[in-house]
C-alpha cells in the first residue's frame, strides 16, 4: 500500500477523495468547514503551501501528503516536509529565534518530550484551536499543540516466523520469557519504560526493566528503523519501541501483540511563532485532526490516532483499553528517565 | 627586490603576491576553526546552553569510573581498524602504482565504487551473516535456533575493527596513491643494482622514504576511526561495546530534554587530547622532511616492477579485500533492492524478487542528485583551494606558523560529525545577519568541504614532502615570484595529489549523511538524505535501488574527470602523447597514474 508510482498516485488522490467524501469532509464546500477555517482559506491560498518538520518520508509520502489536503480544501496547498534529529533540531531553533534568525519552520509535529524544549524556549505560537482553526477542543494538546497522531514508543513486535501467535505476550511482563534471551531488541533510550510507568508505576516497571535486563538480556539497537529492520529479518523474535503497520502491509513477518493496555504517546501539530505561513499551517492542524487528515495518515504513514475510526491503528486498539499519557507528564520525569536509562546501561 | 630573498633563511615578504595563497589558507583555518572551537565552547557549556558558562562537564568526565576502561576501548578500536586498513592498502597502492599488476583499472573502479557504498549496508551485510541469533552463516553451520549457541558472533570490538579497517582501505589508498607514484625508481635500482635483494630494498630503502606518507595515513585515519559512527552504531552498540562516540552518542540523544552539548563537547576534547599525540608524533617524524625528497630537478623513471609468478598471488590478496569490502555489501545492497522487505535470502525470498524499485528510485533521485552533486562541486573547490593553500604553507613556506597551521587542521576530524554539524548551525545562526546562509544548501557545502580539508593536506603534503626545495629555489632565483612558482611549479607537481583528492572529497560529499541531516531545511534534499529517508520508512529497497543508482554515476564522473584532467586515470593514447612532450622514458603498459608533464613545463 505505501510504495506507489505515478500511475497510482492518480489513483491514491481518487480514493483520498473517495474517503474524504465518505467520511462527509471532502471538498469541503465552504460552508461545510468551521467559521474559524473558512476565515483561513483566502490568506492560506496566498501563501501556497507550508514547511512542516516532523516524520520522516520519502517523496511520494510528501506528495501524497499534499494532494489530500488539497483536495481537502479544494486549492492546491504545496507541502515542504523535512526530518533529523528532533531533540537537536529543537535546541537549534530555540537558539536560532532568540537570535533573531528565520526557524524556516511552520509547524512542528512532534512528542511531548520535544515540544517542551521548544516551549520553553517560547518557540510556539500560542493558538486557541478551537476558536482559531475549528479543531475539537478536546484534541487541545498541552498550551500550544493539537493532537495529531498517537506515538507507539510502548508498542510490541514480534516475528511470526519465530513466535506462534498463541506464544505472543499479552502484557509487558510476558515479555520477561527466558526463551527470548538476546532475541529481545529495544531502543536506545529509556522513554517507552518512562512511559509504561505512567500506568504501572515507578516501582513496577523498574522491576519489569530489571528483570528484562537481567533475565532477557536485550540488545540495544540505536535507532528504531534498525529495531523494525531485524525483528523482520529474524535477528530478534520481539521487540518493544516501534509499531510494524507499514511492514504488515508490505508482507513482512511481523504482527503486534496484543498488549493491553494500549499505552499511548500522543505527538502535537504547534505552529512556530515565526512560521512565515501562518494560515496554511492552522489549515495542516485542522485537517490532520479530522477523520479526512487521519485517514491520509493511516493510508500514508500507517499512524494515526487510536479513535480515528477506520484507520489500522483504531483496528488494533479495538477490545483494548487505551490509556493516554497527558501532555504535561513529560515536564518532570527526567529523574525516572535517567533511572531507567540507567538500568538499560545507556547512561553513564 | 632581489630573487635571493626567496631562499630558505632569508626574510620572506608578501609584496610577490603569495599574500593571496596566506588568505586562501586562513579562509580555510578559519572555516576549520569553527567546528573545533564549536567543540571546545560546548564543552564548557550547561547542557545545550552555550551562555551559560561550566566545568561540570570536564568533572563529570574526569570522575567516571569507566573512563579509563571506555578510553583504552577506544585506543584499542582505532588501532586495530588502522592496522587492518595498512595491511591492505600498503599492498593494494604498491600494486597500483610500482607493479605491472594486470588488474589495476578493475581494482582503481572498485576503489572508488567501495566509497559510494553507504556505511550501515556494510555492516548490515555482515550482521546478516554473522550475528549470533539468525546470521547465514551461522545457520549454515547448524547454530541460529532459539536456544542453540551461535559459531561467529559479530558483535566483539574485534569485528568492529576488522570491518572499519576493510572500509577505510579505499580513502587510505587514494591518500597514499600520490606519494607511492612519486617515488623514483631509480632507487630501488641502485640498490639492486648494489646486489641489494628486492625485499631488503623495500624494507631499507622504500618503506622508509614513503614513511611520511604512510604515517600520515596511519595517523589521520586512526583519528578518522576515533568518531566515525556507522560501524559503532550497528554492530558496538546492539554488542554493548562502549567507546567514547558512543558517549557523545548519548549524550546527543537524551530521552528528555534538550541535547547534552556541554558532555558531547568534553568528550570531544578528550578525543583531540588523543589525537594530539598521535599528530605530535607524526609532526615529530617529518619535522626533516627533506629526507624523503625524491623529486628533484632532474626527471626520473619509474619503471613498473614485473610481478611475474606472484601475480596470482597479488590478485588473490586484492580480490580478498574486493570481496569482503564490496562485493558482500554490494550483493547485499542488490538482494535489497529486488526483495519487497529486509530478509536474509532464502528460497522463499527469492520468490518474492521483483525490480520496481529501480522505477521508483528513478523518479525520485532526480532533484536530490542535482543539489548533490551541486553539494559536492562547491566541497571540492572549497576542500582543494584551501588545502593546496594550506599544504604549502606548511611545507614550502618556511613559516613557523606552519606547524600549527598543520596541527590545527589535522585536529578536525576528530570532531564528531554531531558535533561539528551542531557547530557549524550556530555559526549560521551567528553571522546570518551579514551571510545569510543558514538553512541553505550552501552552508551544507561549507561544512562537507571543511571537514575534508584534512584530507586533502594529508595528500597533498605526503607529496609536497617529496618535492625538493631545490624545485622552488630555481624558480625564485630565476626570478619567478613566489605566487607563479605556487601557481607553475608547487600546483601542477602536486596536480596527481589534487586529483585525488577532489576524487575522495566527491565521493565523501555524496555519501555524507549526519551534515546534510542536521543542516537541511527542506529546500534542497541531497541524495544521501533520500537514502535515509527511505530507509526510515522501511523503503529499503528503493533506498538500496537509489544507491546502486549511485555508484554508477560516481563511477562514470571519476572517469570522465579523469580524462578531462589528464591526470590520475589517464588513457593509454593521453600517456603516450605526454611522455612524447616529457621526453620521459616509456613505464611499460600501466592503468596511467602518470605525472603530468610537469618536468617539461616552461617556467614563466
Amino acid at each position: 500500500m505505501f510504495e506507489f508510482d505515478h500511475r497510482l498516485r492518480a489513483l491514491t488522490l481518487a480514493l483520498v477523495t473517495a474517503a474524504s467524501l465518505g467520511c462527509g469532509a471532502h471538498a469541503q464546500s465552504r460552508g461545510d468547514l468551521p467559521e474559524p477555517v473558512r476565515a483561513l482559506l483566502e490568506d492560506a491560498k496566498k501563501e501556497g503551501g507550508a514547511v512542516i518538520f516532523g516524520q520522516s518520508l520519502n517523496p511520494t509520502q510528501i506528495a501524497q501528503y499534499s494532494d489530500a489536503i488539497s483536495a481537502f480544501y479544494g486549492f492546491k496547498i504545496q507541502l515542504t516536509m523535512i526530518s533529523g534529529m528532533h531533540p537537536v533540531k529543537a535546541s537549534e531553533l530555540v537558539q536560532a529565534m532568540k537570535q533573531g534568525v528565520p526557524s524556516g519552520i511552520d509547524v512542528f509535529w512532534t512528542a511531548s518530550e520535544v515540544a517542551e524544549t521548544l516551549r520553553k524556549g517560547n518557540a510556539f505560537l500560542t493558538i486557541d484551536w478551537a476558536k482559531a482553526a475549528g479543531a475539537d477542543p478536546k484534541l487541545k494538546w498541552g498550551e500550544d499543540g493539537l493532537r495529531a497522531h498517537d506515538g507507539t514508543l510502548v508498542m510490541v513486535a514480534y516475528n511470526t516466523q519465530l513466535v506462534p501467535a498463541k506464544d505472543a505476550p499479552r502484557s509487558y511482563f510476558d515479555l520477561v520469557n527466558p526463551a527470548w534471551k538476546g532475541r529481545l531488541a529495544m531502543p536506545r533510550t529509556a522513554t517507552p519504560f518512562t512511559y509504561i510507568s505512567y500506568y504501572l508505576g515507578e516501582d513496577k516497571t523498574e522491576t519489569l526493566l530489571r528483570d528484562l535486563m537481567e533475565k532477557v538480556e536485550p540488545k540495544i539497537l540505536a535507532t528504531f528503523p534498525d529495531l523494525r529492520t531485524r525483528l523482520i529479518s529474524g535477528e530478534f523474535a520481539v521487540e518493544i519501541g516501534s509499531e510494524v503497520f507499514r511492514d504488515r502491509l508490505r508482507g513482512a513477518p511481523v504482527e503486534h501483540a496484543p498488549i493491553d493496555p494500549l499505552i499511548i504517546t500522543p505527538w502535537g501539530t504547534y505552529v512556530m511563532r515565526d512560521a512565515q505561513h501562518p494560515n496554511v499551517a492552522k489549515l495542516w492542524g485542522y485537517w490532520l485532526s479530522t477523520p479526512s487528515g487521519q485517514k491520509a495518515l493511516s493510508d500514508i504513514t500507517g499512524v494515526s490516532r487510536a479513535d480515528a475510526e477506520g484507520t489500522e491503528f483504531w483496528k488494533f486498539a479495538q477490545g483494548k483499553k487505551t490509556v493516554i499519557v497527558p501532555e504535561d507528564f513529560t515536564r518532570n520525569i527526567e529523574r525516572l528517565s535517567q533511572k531507567y536509562a540507567k538500568l538499560m546501561g545507556i547512561t553513564r | 627586490m632581489s630573487t635571493l630573498a626567496h631562499t630558505r633563511g632569508e626574510p620572506q615578504t608578501l609584496a610577490d603576491g603569495i599574500g593571496t595563497v596566506y588568505g586562501l589558507a586562513l579562509l580555510g583555518l578559519a572555516s576549520v576553526a569553527v567546528s573545533l572551537l564549536g567543540t571546545v565552547v560546548a564543552s564548557f557549556s550547561e547542557r545545550a546552553d552555550i551562555n551559560q558558562f561550566t566545568l561540570f562537564n570536564y568533572a563529570d568526565l574526569l570522575t567516571d569510573p569507566n573512563l579509563v576502561g571506555v578510553t583504552l576501548r577506544t585506543l584499542a578500536f582505532g588501532a586495530g581498524s588502522v592496522l587492518v586498513m595498512l595491511v591492505f592498502a600498503l599492498p593494494i597502492a604498491w600494486l597500483l602504482t610500482r607493479t605491472d599488476f594486470a588488474w589495476k583499472a578493475v581494482t582503481i573502479a572498485v576503489l572508488v565504487a567501495k566509497l559510494a557504498i553507504p556505511g550501515f549496508i556494510t555492516a548490515m551485510s555482515y550482521v546478516w551473516l554473522f550475528n549470533p541469533t539468525s546470521g547465514l552463516v551461522n545457520r549454515l553451520l547448524g547454530a541460529g535456533a532459539i536456544g542453540s549457541q551461535p559459531f561467529f558472533n559479530i558483535y566483539s570490538l574485534g569485528w568492529m575493527s576488522l570491518l572499519q579497517g576493510v572500509v577505510l582501505v579505499p580513502a587510505c589508498v587514494f591518500l597514499m596513491l600520490p606519494a607511492f607514484r612519486n617515488l623514483d625508481g631509480t632507487l630501488e635500482e641502485a640498490a639492486w643494482v648494489s646486489g641489494i635483494t628486492r625485499t631488503r630494498t623495500i624494507r631499507r630503502v622504500v618503506l622508509p622514504l614513503l614513511a611520511p606518507a604512510v604515517l600520515g595515513a596511519a595517523m589521520f585515519f586512526f583519528v578518522v576511526s576515533l568518531e566515525t559512527f556507522d560501524i559503532i552504531a550497528l554492530i558496538g552498540l546492539p554488542g554493548g561495546i562502549k567507546v567514547l562516540s558512543v558517549w557523545i552518542y548519548d549524550a546527543l540523544h537524551p530521552a528528555i530534554g534538550a541535547p547534552d552539548y556541554g558532555f558531547a563537547g568534553a568528550v570531544g576534547m578528550l578525543l583531540f587530547a588523543i589525537s594530539a599525540v598521535a599528530i605530535a608524533f607524526y609532526i615529530r617524524f617529518v619535522r626533516r622532511s627533506e629526507r624523503y625528497a625524491v623529486i628533484a630537478g632532474k626527471g626520473r623513471a619509474a619503471a613498473p616492477q614485473a610481478l611475474g609468478p606472484w601475480s596470482m598471488l597479488a590478485l588473490a590478496f586484492v580480490a580478498l579485500w574486493a570481496l569482503m569490502a564490496f562485493v558482500v555489501p554490494l550483493v547485499t545492497l542488490f538482494w535489497v533492492a529486488v526483495v519487497p522487505y529486509l530478509q536474509p535470502p532464502s528460497w522463499a525470498a527469492i520468490n518474492t524478487i521483483r525490480f520496481t524499485s529501480f522505477d521508483f528510485a528513478l523518479t525520485y533521485i532526480g532533484g536530490p542528485l542535482v543539489n548533490t552533486l551541486l553539494v559536492a562541486a562547491v566541497a571540492i573547490v572549497l576542500a582543494l583551494t584551501w588545502s593546496a593553500s594550506i599544504s604549502w604553507v606548511v611545507t614550502r613556506s618556511n613559516n613557523r606558523a606552519g606547524l600549527w597551521v598543520d596541527t590545527i587542521v589535522f585536529l578536525s576530524p576528530a570532531v564528531p560529525s554531531l558535533v561539528a554539524a551542531v557547530a557549524f548551525q550556530y555559526f549560521g545562526i551567528a553571522i546570518y545577519r551579514w551571510i545569510p546562509i543558514y538553512g541553505t544548501v550552501w552552508i551544507i557545502a561549507l561544512a562537507i568541504g571543511t571537514r575534508l580539508v584534512a584530507f586533502c593536506t594529508r595528500t597533498i603534503n605526503a607529496a609536497s614532502w617529496q618535492i625538493h626545495r631545490q624545485l622552488d629555489e630555481a624558480a625564485y632565483v630565476s626570478g619567478i615570484s613566489r605566487l607563479r612558482a605556487f601557481r607553475y611549479v608547487f600546483l601542477p607537481m602536486v596536480a596527481p595529489a589534487l586529483f585525488y583528492s577532489a576524487v575522495m572529497v566527491g565521493l565523501l560529499s555524496v555519501r555524507e549523511l549526519t551534515l546534510p541531516l542536521l543542516m537541511d531545511a527542506g529546500k534542497a534534499p541531497v541524495v544521501s538524505t533520500l537514502v535515509y529517508n527511505l530507509q526510515s520508512n522501511g523503503n529499503h529497497d528503493v533506498a538500496a535501488a537509489v544507491a546502486i543508482y549511485m555508484i554508477v554515476i560516481l563511477l562514470g564522473l571519476v572517469l570522465v574527470a579523469s580524462r578531462l584532467a589528464g591526470v590520475g586515470f589517464a588513457s593509454a593514447p593521453a600517456l603516450r602523447v605526454r611522455r612524447r612532450l616529457a621526453d620521459e622514458p616509456a613505464s611499460g603498459p600501466e592503468l596511467g597514474l602518470i605525472a603530468p608533464a610537469r618536468a617539461a613545463t616552461p617556467l614563466q
